[in-house]
């Protein structure tokens, strides 16, 4: 009897980020790197959290699963400050949220990782992301901000998405 | 379109599944605790919608990555 195996696509990311978070009294400036699994599904494309690994989000192309994924982050953002009662409660979850590593899913980026290495991809969409140093630790940087400025007006030309390599 | 599952039954899915789970509704997702870990970006569902759905990866990403039993789950995701 034949035997069906079946293997995911799957291609490994980097997201970062920055932004202001509004909490209970306080504004605390957000800087985070993360690996992200960027899995090819029946129904569109999914964006997996690795670590932080608790978080995910989709789309039916690549762009919308950013622009999904991108809201989700914000909005586990805005849910950390939302019951954090203060500056020190919401560095302590951020870094909670950080620390919870989705093990299955660095397996699979790491194996992404050197599969991409050896012979890469076909996928159109993800061979126009600029391309980061997989080598990276992820990491969340939390900054307590007591005045804003213009100056903290982001404009990020830094790349949200990009493939590890 | 994104495949999607009613909430209801994840809810079922994590009685049976993950005992002693535990879920918190936030601004914006639930977030569902198990074993010393959070999912965190579990959909809240439009509001006001008489049947809630979310979309079923987040579904099976919560499962793996709380340590969920498989089979288990499997049987409220096929």
């Amino acid at each position: 009897m034949a035997e069906t195996v079946q293997s995911r696509v799957t291609w490994p990311l980097i997201f970062t980020y920055r932004g202001n978070v509004f909490g209970q009294g306080y504004i605390a400036s957000v800087s985070a790197v993360s690996r992200v699994l960027g899995i090819q599904e029946e129904d569109g494309i999914w964006l997996s959290g690795v670590q932080p690994g608790g978080i995910a989000a989709g789309g039916q192309d690549l762009w919308e699963a950013r622009a999904a994924f991108r809201r989700a982050f914000v909005g586990v953002l805005a849910d950390i400050a939302s019951s954090a009662g203060d500056f020190s409660a919401f560095q302590t979850e951020v870094a909670q949220f950080l620390e919870e590593r989705d093990d299955g899913a660095f397996e699979d980026w790491t194996a992404a990782v050197d599969a991409n290495r050896r012979q890469p991809l076909d996928w159109a969409q993800m061979k126009q992301l600029p391309i980061m140093p997989a080598g990276m630790t992820p990491s969340m940087t939390v900054a307590l901000r007591s005045e804003l400025t213009p100056a903290d007006n982001l404009i990020d030309e830094g790349p949200e998405l990009a493939t590890a390599a | 379109m994104l495949r999607e599952i009613a909430l209801r039954i994840v809810w079922s899915l994590l009685a049976e599944c993950a005992p002693g789970h535990a879920v918190e509704k936030k601004l914006h997702h639930y977030w569902v605790r198990y074993q010393g870990k959070a999912y965190r970006a579990l959909p809240i569902g439009r509001r006001g919608a008489r049947r809630p759905m979310v979309q079923a990866f987040h579904v099976r990403k919560m499962v793996t990555h709380l340590g969920i039993d498989r089979d288990c789950a499997d049987r409220y995701l096929s």
